[in-house]
């Protein structure tokens, strides 16, 4: 059953110009901004200097954020120096004109050789990564302990182990916000899906992995590679903050110069974010803006599949979709088509339906929970601040204990003690307590290990 | 009260860790109202099969045949029950016992990483044991027993074998009785992944005084990666055939389970004793625990 609500507005009274951020856009709360996340100059393989590079993105190619991502391989060849970095630091600090350009410094991690797991950005660390040609585990963890985003790089089998096929292990979740779904004129759109049906939670990127000197202006036959970014302001700290909350699109713009806008929201949440939501009718909203180019097609994906799609023929689109979230986890994102050529990705939004049946109940996806822990899925509570999450042996003893300040996302557990002793096989029972300002919820719930 | 004069027994506590990878968890919890009511106060103060035989040493006391059955409602919609038997061998040959357990876990809805169901799991365990113990000389006895542990997943099965050896000394209306439990391989036996077993050592003293219509039993129950702690037992017939229980435990690795758990026994005497028994814990937010049994002593 679904609904759907197709609206039009009249594109002149939406006073779009897609190298201006469109505050008149209709998605409200941010404002969307144009940047090109991996890039490089002879700090390691490229051409030229820092300076011109973020001076040639601001100023020819026009575009809001320009990442320069050097290469670091641990001082083999192309890599560049601890000095350089530091250096390209304090230049992308000196570029940076909030509400003008954001010049972020970042670096090229890991390898595609035959031993390497891949290539991931991660921006404005303070230093670089001990680099380890074949420690993805450790790479993911230093990345979550930098607290900064970062994005798997042209992912494709046919690089090197390609992330050990981009396995997903769950403790190194929240270790990659971003994927490049373009990179350049290549399509790795296949890789977003798949990295998304394995569990991982990344949102959309297109990058023009520029090694001449044409930083956001390198366009191939299949357009020029953007990413979209909604922030609320055109700072540092603010478009790093949306591009670790997901809060983006990736985009290939056809004919040359024609950006455009995408964003969606579910249940009136930015695509990206994460949450749990009781069962009912979920409201995804997706809206397109281009100054010129026709959407010709948007097509909704759920869980990978394409769920539902629109022919507007129009430059500007509100597309409404109610639908029934059935029970579980699911990421919903779009895919925009343009006439002239022009395609878009956003980043899925997540959502998690706690089961329906009884409104005091927790559980845990999966069980039995094995090796690899799992989340802890609840009924939230409106207005709830803090949660906390318990759970117990069958003699009653508490061998594990967690309090999360996101009351609308599941608890990760996994799988261990308070200690990090694998828990043994047998039944253990959850108590989830939220807290808010006016009530506190108690809801219980049972689960297995089975190891 | 003269004659209630508690005995010190000085523990020496071993150590390891792994305090959740009892092999034998199902076997200790319990399914008895006096073991709910007491705790591990239960091994100085048994007074049904289940717990002489969780205290093989005071078995040599037993010099009656014995039978019961019990049923106990956890929480989380667990549901466990035992049988027991105890049966003097011989006039010098000291006295066996065998239980047997089973709980069941309950269903579960199965789901997978995404939160799609998949049906039901269930679990359920079988436990069991056999236990001996025999006078040495004077009052000094001792005891052994070995007890196994079943988890029953889906697609599996953990197999637990764990041994309890222990020395019991009886004078007059005094006992005392020194405990090492939990002994034994690692767990699961039939898994490439096992734990160390927490043993535990419990030393405890009963006096009973009178006329046996008043017990006490103080005890220290020290388990491997848990805090050593206390348990008190009181166990009073105010009336003839009536006896009522009270059990405090200084157990702090258990934050919801209430110190105190309460009890009560009716007895018939005569050519077979029958007992009818209730005990009852709370266990705070996880819910409440009772047990009801029913045994005959010929």
């Amino acid at each position: 059953m679904k609904r759907i609500v197709l609206l039009v507005a009249a594109p002149a009274a939406l006073m779009l110009a897609a190298g201006n951020p469109a505050s008149a856009h209709p998605a409200p709360g941010y404002r969307c901004f144009f940047g090109n996340l991996h890039a490089h100059t002879r700090y390691s393989d490229g051409e030229s200097t820092p300076d011109t590079a973020y001076a040639y993105a601001r100023d020819v190619a026009g575009i809001h954020i320009q990442a320069l991502t050097e290469h670091n391989n641990g001082g083999i060849g192309y890599s560049i120096t601890p000095a350089n970095y530091q250096n390209l630091l304090l230049v992308a600090d000196t570029i940076t004109s909030p509400g003008r350009f954001v010049a972020l410094a970042g670096q090229e991690l890991g390898s595609i050789g035959s031993s390497g797991f891949g290539h991931l950005n991660v921006w404005e660390t303070p230093g670089l990564w001990a680099y380890n040609n074949s420690d993805l585990l450790g790479c993911y963890s230093w990345l979550m302990a930098q607290r900064q985003p970062a994005m798997f790089n042209h992912p494709d089998s046919n690089w090197a182990s390609n992330f050990n096929d981009l396995y997903f292990y769950p403790d190194y979740d929240d270790a990659i916000s971003l994927l490049e779904v373009v990179n350049h004129n290549t399509l790795y759109e296949n890789s977003y899906l798949r990295a998304l049906a394995k569990g991982w939670h990344v949102g959309a990127s297109a990058n023009q992995d520029n090694h001449s000197r044409t930083w956001g202006t390198r366009t191939g036959s299949a357009g020029t590679a953007l990413t979209g970014v909604w922030a609320d302001t055109l700072t540092k700290p603010a478009v790093l903050e949306a591009l670790r909350s997901r809060r983006t699109f990736a985009m290939l713009c056809k004919p040359i110069g024609e950006k455009f806008q995408l964003s969606l929201t579910a249940d009136g949440r930015w695509m990206g974010e994460r949450y749990l939501r009781q069962p009912g009718r979920c409201t995804l909203q997706v809206t397109a803006s281009s100054p010129d180019s026709i959407f010709s097609k948007l097509y909704l994906y759920r869980d990978g599949v394409i769920a539902d799609s629109t022919m507007p023929n129009l430059n500007v689109v509100s597309w409404r979709i109610e639908l029934d979230a059935g029970i579980g986890s699911h990421y919903y994102f779009v895919k925009a088509l343009q006439r002239g050529g022009g395609r878009g990705w956003t980043s899925p939004a997540f959502v998690e339906v706690a089961p329906k049946r009884d409104d005091d109940l927790v559980v845990t996806w999966p069980t039995p929970v094995a090796d690899q822990g799992a989340r802890i899925a609840f009924t939230p509570l409106d207005g709830a601040t803090r949660v906390t999450a318990e759970i117990f042996n069958l003699a009653g003893a508490r061998v594990w204990r967690a309090v999360s300040a996101d009351p609308a996302a599941s608890i990760r557990w996994d799988g261990r003690d308070a200690q990090g002793r694998p828990m043994p096989n047998g039944i253990y029972l959850i108590i989830v307590e939220q807290a808010g300002p006016a009530q506190t919820k108690t809801s219980k719930g049972k689960t297995m290990v089975s190891r | 009260m003269k004659r209630f004069v508690p005995l010190l027994l000085v523990a020496t506590m071993c150590a390891t860790a792994g305090a959740q990878n009892s092999a034998v968890l199902y076997w200790n919890l319990p399914t008895t109202p006096s073991q709910l009511a007491y705790g591990a106060g239960t091994l100085v103060m048994a007074g049904e099969p289940q717990g002489s035989a969780a205290n093989p040493a005071s078995l040599a006391d037993v010099k009656w045949r014995s039978l019961a059955t019990a049923g106990v409602q956890w929480w989380g919609g667990v549901f466990g029950g035992s049988v027991a038997a105890t049966l003097p061998v011989g006039k010098r040959s000291g006295t066996a016992a065998v239980t047997a357990g089973y709980w069941g876990l309950g269903a579960i809805t199965a789901y997978d990483e995404r939160g799609n169901p998949l049906g039901s799991v269930s679990a359920q365990a079988v436990c069991g044991g056999v236990h001996y113990g025999r006078r040495l000389f004077g009052g000094l006895s001792a005891g052994a027993g070995a007890v196994f542990s079943n988890l029953v997943l889906p697609q599996r099965s953990d197999l637990g074998l764990a041994f309890t050896a222990g020395m019991h000394y009886r004078w007059r209306f005094l006992s005392a009785s020194l405990l090492a439990r939990d002994l034994g391989p690692k767990y699961p036996v039939n898994a490439a992944g096992r734990g160390k077993l927490p043993s535990a050592l419990t030393a405890g003293v009963r006096s009973s005084f009178w006329g046996e219509r008043i017990a006490a039993g103080l005890q220290l129950e020290a388990r491997d990666g848990e805090r050593p702690y206390p348990v008190a037992a009181l166990e009073a017939a105010p009336v003839p055939l009536v006896t009522a229980r009270l059990g405090y435990s200084g157990e702090r690795d258990r934050p919801e389970m209430s110190p105190l758990g309460a009890g009560i026994a009716v007895r018939t005497t005569g050519r077979q004793d029958f007992a009818v028994e209730y005990g009852y814990r709370s266990y705070g937010r996880l819910g409440r625990v009772q047990a009801l049994s029913l045994g005959i002593r010929f």
